[in-house]
């Protein structure tokens, strides 16, 4: 996207945009669970409500709209679907992956490669390396 | 259409400028779709076009991130629009489908294009819905997607499938299932 000079995106679009991404996420894994469950057989939004304690058309509207969850709603959807959330925080600059119990070993960074063509994330251009010998240890998803 | 196949498709269109790449404002992860568009449709999403004065929008962003890493984006193969879906294939027309920003309500705007390959959407043409009207003027326009593809792409054909599954990949749910 090309934003330069565009004073439309100012730090409310970035805050808002940022937000509505965290939104989506957890809307989409919460989906990918309810998908693979309704092929396994037997699931039903209904039954999802019920364990809730909500209606029907609540956990409807949740997964057709831009919906913003307490983080107690997520633990109890989480809990509803027999799963455990788990997060991970990227820092922007460096790369780095962080978890609830800390930050991973150093040396460890990410590369998404994404179908044909190399994609990596976050990783400044003098952090990459230049033969195996130097390679420190990296995970590789391969999207 | 084989990958090899895909990729030199695409490649040329790009190369001659006919197509870009459209990037998130701000990456959720790892591609896992793949989103092109004309320069006219860049220019509007950019806010460059003074048609489009009124974007760029979060809500056009946020489609295209989530579009980009795979999330969720629900669709229709029917054009089941009263269930309000991100994409939806229209009725009546030849592999003709429509990204859809439905926010804010009072300023949606429609990306019209087809799929090249599964996970690969080419948009075309942009509208603000309030232009596009009702479905007579709508189909109308929108069928002026099939002769944009042959001028943008040549004589490839739109992929097609049965499933949106096959279209769009990652998290999908069919709004016509539900």
């Amino acid at each position: 996207m090309s934003t330069k000079n565009n004073p439309q995106i100012d730090e409310k679009f970035v805050r808002e945009y940022d937000r509505a991404a965290m939104r989506s996420m957890f809307a989409s894994i919460f989906a990918a669970v309810v998908t693979a469950r309704k092929r396994e057989g037997g699931f039903t939004f209904a039954a999802l409500a019920n364990r809730l304690g909500v209606g029907k058309s609540v956990v409807s509207r949740w997964f057709n709209r831009d919906v913003n969850w307490e983080v107690n709603t997520i633990a109890d959807i989480a809990a509803a679907l027999d799963i455990d959330v788990r997060i991970t925080a990227v820092d922007r600059r460096t790369g780095t992956v962080y978890t609830p119990a800390g930050s991973l070993p150093t040396g460890v960074r990410t590369f998404s490669h994404i179908s044909h063509i190399a994609h990596i994330s976050h990783i400044p251009e003098d952090a990459i390396p230049t033969t195996p010998r130097d390679a420190p240890t990296f995970r590789v998803i391969v999207a | 259409m084989t990958l090899k196949a895909t990729a030199h498709i695409l490649f040329r269109a790009t190369d001659t400028k006919k197509l870009v790449r459209r990037l998130p404002f701000r990456s959720l992860g790892p591609s896992v779709r793949e989103l092109y568009v004309t320069p006219e449709v860049a220019d509007a999403l950019d806010g460059t076009d003074p048609n489009f004065r009124a974007l760029p929008t979060v809500h056009t962003e946020r489609l295209i991130a989530i579009f980009d890493a795979g999330q969720l984006i629900s669709a229709s193969l029917l054009g089941s629009s009263k269930k309000r879906p991100d994409m939806e294939r229209l009725r009546d027309l030849d592999e003709v489908w429509a990204f859809c920003v439905r926010k804010p309500q009072m300023w949606q705007l429609r990306i019209l294009g087809r799929f090249l390959d599964h996970r690969i959407f080419v948009g075309l043409s942009a509208y603000e819905r309030r232009i596009l009207g009702g479905t007579a003027n709508y189909n109308d326009l929108a069928s002026a997607v099939p002769e944009k593809w042959v001028q943008t792409l040549g004589d490839k054909p739109p992929f097609r499938a049965k499933s949106v599954e096959e279209y769009l990949g990652g998290v999908c749910p069919d709004v016509d299932e539900e």
